[in-house]
């Protein structure tokens, strides 16, 4: 047993501001386990609502990203025929991230979600960041009605707009990172936004 | 056609349609695992509804405090079906409400607006 490995962990953590955090496999229930600490956490700091509620909505937008691209993924289990078993455990997904919601020093408050993605991934997620880098709220907020009303753009579950709604509600205060890993056909995104 | 009554959970809205009256009420939050499997057989009604001719007022309440981009895309597609069923002669409604201080919401609303051409919309605030 090393506890003080867990507290230097912890102190590290603490002195960056975070939080909330949680790294490991997640799934949905996660995100509502997680959604509601949350929210009670920012209410009894008497947090304003607006920034409770931007908090809320980019914690939601992308751990939702992760669960549904993350590359690191298992199950559900399949049987030799390739169907999924009826067993309530292994017949669920479950994807690997990070997630941390902290303070900044300067005492805006960070939401961060970090996960693995493919390299053949990488040049088309980073184009359409750098599509919205740079808008502002209001021109963010009408490219959000243009692709709701197109549809969902090839290769995507969602509705292809959680980063245009992220960097909306965080007024295109929002960063993001492809850190190459030592799997070269893998990389580690992270995406943070402000409020 | 037979009336709609969903209850709200955490994670889903209250999907309260009433096909006499000609209403629908969406109220509460909205960021299910899958949108598709909360909304689809509710708005099968629903897209039926509007391709009829009505006597009245057709009039849909959205009183939603949140919703994920996911869940914004079933709002946006209602707000198309409800402009064709205007375009096609019938007497729409669309009452946005929203927080008194919530921007997001009302802006969202202003925003979807812009595809309304026949249907009438009005914007309120919650009490």
């Amino acid at each position: 047993m090393n506890g003080q490995s867990f507290l230097d962990f912890r102190n590290e953590l603490s002195n960056r501001g975070i939080v909330f955090t949680y790294s490991g496999f997640l799934n949905d229930d996660i995100l509502t386990g997680i959604g509601n600490a949350l929210r009670t956490k920012l209410a009894l700091d008497h947090t304003d609502s607006k920034v409770s509620r931007g908090i809320f909505s980019a914690f939601v937008e992308q751990v939702q990203n992760v669960i549904r691209y993350s590359a690191e993924t298992q199950g559900p289990e399949v049987d030799e025929e390739g169907v999924v078993t009826d067993d309530p455990l292994l017949n669920q997904e479950i994807r690997y991230g990070m997630v941390a919601i902290g303070d900044r020093a300067d005492g805006k408050r960070f939401v961060t979600c970090c996960n693995m993605i493919e390299q053949k991934n990488v040049p088309k997620l980073q184009a359409s960041l750098e599509s919205i880098r740079g808008l502002d709220r209001k021109e963010l907020t009408k490219l959000m009605r243009e692709q709701l009303k197109e549809g969902p753009p090839e290769g995507s579950k969602g509705a292809g707009v959680g980063f245009v709604s992220i960097a909306r509600e965080a007024n295109g205060d929002w960063d993001y990172e492809m850190v190459p890993t030592e799997d070269p056909n893998m990389f580690f995104f992270c995406f943070e936004a402000y409020f | 056609m037979e009336k709609i009554l969903i209850e709200a959970t955490a994670r889903t809205p209250k999907f309260d349609f009433d096909p006499e009256k000609r209403t629908l009420v969406l109220s509460g939050e909205s960021y299910p695992e899958d949108p598709q499997k909360f909304f689809a057989a509710p708005l099968v009604t629903i897209r039926e509804f509007l391709k009829q001719k009505h006597d009245g007022l057709v009039q849909f309440n959205f009183q939603m405090t949140y919703f994920n981009s996911s869940s914004a895309k079933v709002m946006m597609d209602l707000f198309s079906a409800l402009e064709d069923c205007a375009t096609e002669g019938n007497d729409v409604m669309i009452e946005w409400h929203h927080a008194d201080d919530d921007d997001n919401m009302r802006e969202l609303g202003e925003e979807f607006s812009e595809e309304l051409v026949n249907a009438k919309f009005k914007l309120l605030t919650f009490n």
